[in-house]
C-alpha cells in the first residue's frame, strides 16, 4: 500500500490582495474536495457559522469536511496532526501572512507525507504598483511575486481591462510565473484534471490535453522542453519514465514555470501527460508542445 | 535603589513583605523582632528584574551546550565554550559517551560559527562523534541545525527531497545542514524531542534555578503564544506559584491579531497571582541585526544586504493595537532596527491623539539602532525603552565589521543618550540569546565593551549606579511592577539579590563577576544551590 502524498499549496500576497476572499470561497467549492486551510489566525477569517460542525481549540471542523487550523503550534506540528489524517482530506492550503515569505513556507510542502502543488501569490491589480513603491514594504511586495509559481489578479471581475492590463504586464516584468485573472477555474489554481480522463470538449473556464506516452524521457530533453512551454499553459501532471531510471515511474508536476520530477512508488499508473491552460489557449498548440516530448511517435 | 533611602544597614521582613528598612538600632525598636545576622558580611540589592526574556531560556540546558562563550547552567556547572569545531566534537564526544539509551539522539545548542572564521560545522565532523546515534545540533541563531549521517539515513534525509535549505556537497549530497525551520523538521524524532523537552516542566523548573544564580527575582515570557490558553496558564502556575519556585514570572502573550484577543487578554489578568503575571502584550515588528533580518533606515546594512524583514506587517500595527490601548493592556514592541522604531512611534502617537492615556509605558524593546531624534520622539510619547546592551558584548565585532559599520555600532544601545532624554529605561539579555544575568546586562552597558576587547561608543557608557537601578527599579517600572518590586521599600515584596562583594566598589570592568551568593523571594531565602 503506498503512502498517500497530499498536494499542499501556499497562497501568499500582501495585506488586501485578497487572501482571506479566495479563502472562504475555497472552503465551500465542491469542485476542490476536502481542504485543510492553515492559517495564522481564525480572526482572519470569516467562515459562515452555519457550516461549522464543530471548533476544537486550533480546529475548525466544516460540514462539507474541510477543516481549518490555527498555526498555534507551529507548522512541524500542525503538519503532522494532518498526515494523521490523510485519509480525510484531499489537500492542503496554507494561508501566508501578508508579510511572509512564501517560498519559505513553501518549503514546509516537501515534508514527508506531503509535496508541494504550487506557490500562488494574489496580487490586487488596484494597489499593487503603488505598493511596491512603498518605502516599507515595496521590496517586500515585488520579492513575493518573485517568488510565485502562478500570480493570481485578484478583483479582476470589478475593474475595467485598461486597469488590469498594464498591472498584468508589470507583473510580468518581475516573474516568469504564469498571471492569471480572478474568478479563475480551481483546474488552474490546483491542477484538478485527472490524467487520462480527457473531457469531451474544453470547459469554459480552462482548457486541457492530455498525451500518452511509450518511450522513456530522456532528462535533458525534458529540460528543453519545459522552456518552451507555450503561453497559457498553467499546468502539466502525469507520469512518464525517465532514461536513467526508466525501472520506475516518474510523477512529473509543473506549475507555471516550475518542474518538479518525483519518483513514484505507483507501478501501474498508465504513462501520459495532462497539460492545463487558460481560457482561450489553442488545444492543437498544446498537443504539438506535449508531442515535442515524444518524438518517436 | 529607593531615593529616599539609597543605602541601609537592615531590613525588617514581615511575612513576604519588607517591613522597614533603616538602621539595625531603628528596626529593634519594632515589636517581636527577631534579628538576623546571617548577610552581616553581604551586600543586598533589590532582586534583580529581567524584563526581557523567554520561559524556554532554561530547556535549552536540557540538552548539549556548545556555544562560544563560556556559560553556567541551572546547576551551576561553568561550561567552557567551544573555540573550534575541534572543540565542539570534543564536547559531544563527552555527551555521547555519557548517553546509556543507544537510541537515544545527541541533542546540542548554541554553535554560532560567526565566530569560527568561516569554518562550517557539517554532517561528517560529526560522524566523528558517533556513526550510529542521531545527532541534532542547533546553532545559536535558531534557523539551521546540523545532523549527522546516521540522522539523515534514519529520517531519510537524502539529495532526493527537492526542500531548499539542504546545501548539497559536489557529489550532491547533502551536507548535513538543514536550513530554516522545514528543513530543520525533517530531522524527525531528534527535532521533536529537542523543541518537546524544552517545553517540560523540568525546563520551566530549571529557569528558576537559572534566575536564581543570577541574582533574578523577577524575569519575563515575553512573549508567548499560546499564554492565553488554559492549558499553557495551568502549566506554568504549577511549577511558579510553587514556594520551592525562586522567583516571579511575568507572561507577555505574542497575539496573531487583536479582535478576539485583546478581551481574553485582560481576562486572563484575574488569574494573576503574587508570582506569575499575566496578560500584557507583546509584539514582533522586525527580525535581528545580526541576522541582517532587522528592518534599518538608510543607509541599511553595510554590505549590499537587501533591508531586512517584517514580522508583523506595519501599516496594520496601530490597528493591532487599538483594541489594545482601548482597554488599557501594556504593549511592549520588539524593534531591532531604526525603521522598525519609527513605525512604532507613528502608531504609539496616532492611539495618543486618538485616545489620550496616561502612564501607559509603552515599551520599545531592543531599541538598537534607536537615534537621538527617536529618542527624542520616544520621550515626548512617554514611552519607555529596554537596551540589549549585552550585544556590545556578544556581537560589538561583527557589528564594526559587517551588519551596521563603527558609527552607528558606537551608537547601539545608546543607555546615555537615552537617559539624557528623560527616558525610563531597563536594560536586558534577552535569554537564551544571551545568557540570563543582570549583572552582565549592567557591566556591558557601563563598559560597552566588545569581546575582542575595543571600547564601542564610550560616550554612551553609563554609571554602575545607573545600571544597577535600570536591572531593578527601571525594569519593574516597564512591567508595571515598580510598586510591588524593584527597590527595597516598605510594602514591596522581600525581595533581594544576595551579592558576596558590593557592586559600587567593586572596579566597574568586574562587575558583571561580583559573585551572587543567592536571593530571597517574598522574605524566602534562596541560597544559590
Amino acid at each position: 500500500m503506498n503512502e498517500k502524498n497530499l498536494p499542499l499549496t501556499v497562497i501568499g500576497g500582501y495585506l488586501g490582495a485578497g487572501k482571506t476572499t479566495l479563502i472562504n470561497e475555497l472552503l465551500i467549492d465542491s469542485n476542490i474536495g476536502r481542504v485543510a486551510i492553515i492559517v495564522n489566525d481564525f480572526g482572519e477569517i470569516n467562515i459562515d457559522e452555519s457550516l461549522i460542525l464543530s471548533h476544537d481549540g486550533d480546529t475548525i471542523s466544516l460540514a462539507n469536511g474541510c477543516i481549518c487550523c490555527s498555526l498555534v503550534d507551529g507548522f512541524a506540528e500542525t503538519l503532522t496532526q494532518l498526515r494523521d489524517r490523510a485519509d480525510q482530506i484531499d489537500r492542503v492550503v496554507i494561508e501566508v501572512s501578508g508579510v511572509g515569505e512564501p517560498r519559505k513556507i513553501a518549503q514546509w510542502g516537501h515534508t514527508p507525507g506531503f509535496f508541494l502543488d504550487g506557490v500562488v501569490v494574489l496580487v490586487d491589480p488596484s494597489s499593487v504598483i503603488e505598493r511596491s513603491e512603498d518605502p516599507y514594504v515595496g521590496e517586500m511586495v515585488c520579492s513575493q511575486i518573485r517568488e510565485a509559481d502562478l500570480i493570481l489578479l485578484s478583483r479582476c471581475d470589478l475593474l475595467k481591462e485598461q486597469e488590469i492590463k498594464p498591472v498584468e504586464k508589470w507583473v510580468k516584468g518581475l516573474t516568469e510565473a504564469s498571471v492569471l485573472r480572478n474568478p479563475v477555474s480551481p483546474s488552474l489554481l490546483f491542477g484538478l484534471e485527472k490524467v487520462g480522463e480527457e473531457q469531451e470538449s474544453s470547459s469554459i473556464d480552462h482548457v486541457s490535453a492530455t498525451l500518452e506516452f511509450v518511450d522513456s524521457i530522456d532528462l535533458a530533453a525534458l529540460s528543453l522542453w519545459e522552456k518552451s512551454r507555450p503561453t497559457g499553459v498553467v499546468r502539466v501532471k502525469g507520469f512518464l519514465t525517465i532514461d536513467e531510471r526508466s525501472e520506475e515511474m516518474t510523477e512529473i508536476q509543473m506549475c507555471g514555470p516550475n518542474l518538479t520530477l518525483r519518483s513514484s512508488l505507483l507501478t501501474t499508473q498508465q504513462k501520459a501527460l495532462v497539460a492545463i491552460a487558460t481560457p482561450g489557449t489553442p488545444k492543437a498548440s498544446i498537443v504539438k508542445w506535449l508531442k515535442l516530448l515524444s518524438p518517436a511517435k | 535603589m529607593d531615593p529616599s533611602q539609597p543605602t541601609a544597614s537592615a531590613v525588617a521582613v514581615r511575612g513576604n513583605r519588607f517591613l522597614a528598612v533603616g538602621s539595625l538600632e531603628e528596626l529593634c525598636s519594632i515589636e517581636n523582632h527577631e534579628v538576623d545576622n546571617s548577610f552581616v558580611d553581604k551586600i543586598l540589592l533589590p532582586g534583580f528584574v529581567e524584563a526581557h526574556s523567554h520561559g524556554m531560556a532554561a530547556g535549552l540546558w536540557l540538552h548539549t551546550y556548545c556555544g562560544f562563550f563560556d556559560r553556567s547552567d541551572p546547576n551551576g556547572v561553568l561550561w567552557s565554550g567551544c573555540k573550534n569545531i575541534d572543540e565542539v566534537i570534543v564536547r559531544l564526544r563527552e555527551a555521547e559517551s555519557s548517553l546509556t539509551d543507544p537510541d537515544a539522539p545527541l541533542l546540542a545548542w548554541g554553535l554560532d560559527p560567526i565566530y569560527f572564521a568561516g569554518e562550517r560545522l557539517i554532517g561528517s565532523h560529526l560522524d566523528q562523534v558517533s556513526k550510529t546515534r542521531p545527532i541534532f545540533v542547533l546553532h545559536a541563531s535558531a534557523h539551521l541545525a546540523t545532523v549527522n549521517s546516521a540522522l539523515m539515513q534514519a529520517e531519510g534525509i537524502t539529495s532526493e527531497i527537492p526542500m531548499e535549505g539542504i546545501p548539497k556537497d559536489a557529489e550532491g549530497n547533502p551536507i548535513g545542514e538543514l536550513q530554516e525551520p522545514a528543513a530543520m523538521s525533517l530531522a524527525g524524532s531528534a527535532f521533536r524531542s529537542f523543541f518537546g523537552r524544552m517545553k517540560s516542566q523540568e525546563a520551566k523548573w530549571d529557569l528558576g534555578y537559572l534566575a536564581n544564580r543570577a541574582g533574578v527575582t523577577t524575569l519575563t515570557d515575553l512573549g508567548n503564544p499560546s499564554s492565553t490558553s488554559q492549558t499553557t496558564i495551568d502549566e506554568w502556575r504549577e511549577v511558579v506559584d510553587h514556594d520551592d519556585f525562586p522567583a516571579r514570572l511575568f507572561i507577555f502573550d505574542t497575539p496573531a491579531t487583536s479582535q478576539a484577543t485583546a478581551n481574553t487578554i485582560l481576562s486572563i489578568q484575574e488569574q494573576s497571582s503574587a508570582k506569575l503575571r499575566l496578560g500584557a502584550v507583546k509584539v514582533i515588528l522586525d527580525g535581528s541585526i545580526q541576522g541582517y533580518t532587522a528592518r534599518l533606515r538608510e543607509p541599511g546594512y553595510l554590505d549590499d544586504r537587501p533591508n531586512g524583514l517584517w514580522v508583523f506587517p506595519p501599516e496594520q500595527l496601530t490597528e493591532l493595537l487599538r483594541p489594545f490601548h482601548e482597554l488599557g493592556l501594556l504593549v511592549h514592541v520588539h524593534c531591532n532596527g531604526d525603521e522598525a522604531v519609527d513605525v512604532f512611534l507613528d502608531a504609539v502617537e496616532t492611539l495618543l491623539s486618538e485616545s489620550p492615556r496616561n502612564d501607559h509605558r509603552y515599551t520599545v524593546q531592543h531599541c538598537q539602532l534607536t537615534t537621538p531624534e527617536q529618542y527624542e520622539r520616544i520621550a515626548s510619547l512617554g514611552m519607555c525603552a529596554n537596551l540589549f546592551s549585552n550585544h556590545t558584548w556578544y556581537w560589538g565585532d561583527q557589528h564594526v565589521a559587517s551588519t551596521v559599520g563603527p558609527e552607528r555600532a558606537s551608537r547601539m544601545n545608546s543607555a546615555r543618550t537615552a537617559l539624557d532624554a528623560g527616558i525610563p529605561i531597563s536594560m536586558h539579555c534577552d535569554a537564551p540569546v544571551t545568557p540570563l544575568g543582570s549583572l552582565h546586562v549592567a557591566w556591558a552597558a557601563v563598559n560597552r565593551q566588545t569581546a575582542s576587547g575595543h571600547i564601542l561608543g564610550a560616550e554612551e557608557c553609563i554609571s554602575v549606579d545607573e545600571a544597577l537601578h535600570a536591572v531593578t527599579l527601571g525594569a519593574a517600572y516597564q512591567i508595571k511592577m515598580d510598586t510591588e518590586i524593584g527597590s527595597i521599600t516598605s510594602g514591596k515584596f522581600a525581595d533581594l539579590a544576595i551579592l558576596d562583594e558590593d557592586p559600587y566598589t567593586t572596579d566597574p570592568h568586574n562587575l558583571r563577576d561580583v559573585p551572587i551568593w543567592g536571593t530571597m523571594l517574598g522574605g524566602r531565602i534562596f541560597p544559590v544551590g
